[in-house]
């Protein structure tokens, strides 16, 4: 049997968490329309109520808890960086910190293609990271990037795996080779990125305009830096 | 260090003086070659060319993308560009001693995955 106080506060709880309870009043009138027989509770009474049905939680600091530190803002977390040691507290740094050090031990364990595509050392893997992260790069182009790295672009290489298409085979080519050629069957023809990207040779003049865009790109950087 | 864009092909003077300087480059080293050989020879252009007047170097700068799906195809890939200007360099270099003009010619290349 519970003591008086806390069966009144377990009595106010159950009722305001129905429709149409007015606390304030003490009136509680279900959907029916019919009133119920509990005695009413007034809002006055709730500091007497409150510490029954707060038990333990009551106290207002965690002072007594182990854990007591994580509430505050001291710098709890300390990470090594170009022979420096950085303290803080937990911030958005700190949790970025912890999804890349969860990320690079989650991706020891993988075997996958995309994961040793992502673990090979000096190939300037960390500017795919800082293309994803440039919130002035389209979504629809970083998610192009991601999709390609992944392994998830939907080519026609890609659709056959998931069972959406049947053939491999890239159109563009096919199309091309037969009013160039007459040949029905081209050399290298299966829709990859790498055949997008590379090869097909409907497509070469975005691959020139890319190749000249970098070039540029490129010679700016050189010229910035020669004396 | 300058930077020059590459002429189009045919479109620099002395033409026939070049052509007749690379086969006697091939016949000095005893290297095969056909007529077209030195027409794709000359008409070939790297992306970009260095000069350094002072030290009287030429760099030919060579950018690619390619595919790097296969983990050693930066390797692979250089040395495809070491090989396309290989004879280029080797030519330049002996016309510049044969002139002792001091003149030398090396390579750069950039190569970006895709």
């Amino acid at each position: 049997m519970l003591p008086a106080g806390k069966r009144r506060g377990r009595q106010l709880f159950q009722q305001s968490g129905t429709r149409g309870c007015v606390p304030s009043t003490g009136r509680c009138q279900r959907e029916t329309g019919q009133e119920t027989s509990n005695p009413p509770i007034r809002l006055g009474m709730l500091p007497i109520l409150l510490p029954d049905w707060m038990g333990e939680g009551k106290s207002p600091s965690m002072w007594g808890n182990q854990d007591a530190n994580i509430m505050r803002d001291r710098p709890i977390f300390s990470w090594t960086e170009n022979r420096t040691t950085h303290r803080s507290p937990m911030n958005t740094t700190i949790k970025k910190r912890i999804d890349l050090q969860v990320a690079r031990q989650q991706l020891k364990t993988q075997t996958g293609s995309t994961a040793n595509f992502l673990i090979r050392e000096d190939n300037s893997r960390d500017l795919l990271g800082k293309f994803h992260k440039d919130r002035s790069v389209s979504i629809r182009a970083r998610r192009r990037v991601l999709q390609c790295f992944s392994h998830q672009f939907p080519c026609a290489l890609q659709l056959q795996k998931w069972g959406i298409l049947k053939k491999v085979k890239c159109r563009l080519c096919e199309k091309y080779y037969y009013k160039e050629n007459k040949i029905g069957d081209p050399p290298d023809s299966v829709e990859s990125v790498g055949h997008i990207q590379c090869y097909c040779p409907v497509l070469p003049l975005p691959r020139i305009a890319m190749h000249h865009g970098k070039w540029r790109e490129l010679m700016f950087s050189i010229r910035k830096s020669s004396t | 260090m300058g930077l020059h864009e590459i002429l189009p092909p045919g479109a620099g003077q002395n033409r026939a003086k070049l052509r007749k300087n690379i086969e006697e480059y091939h016949l000095a080293y005893d290297i095969d070659f056909e007529e077209t050989d030195i027409d794709t020879s000359i008409s070939r252009r790297p992306d970009g060319l260095a000069f350094d007047k002072g030290k009287k170097i030429c760099v030919f700068i060579e950018y690619t993308r390619a595919m790097d799906t296969n983990e050693d195809w930066a390797e692979k890939k250089e040395q495809e560009k070491n090989d396309r200007y290989s004879s280029h360099l080797g030519f330049i270099n002996h016309l510049s001693n044969q002139e002792k003009s001091d003149w030398k010619a090396s390579q750069i290349n950039f190569t970006i995955g895709v």
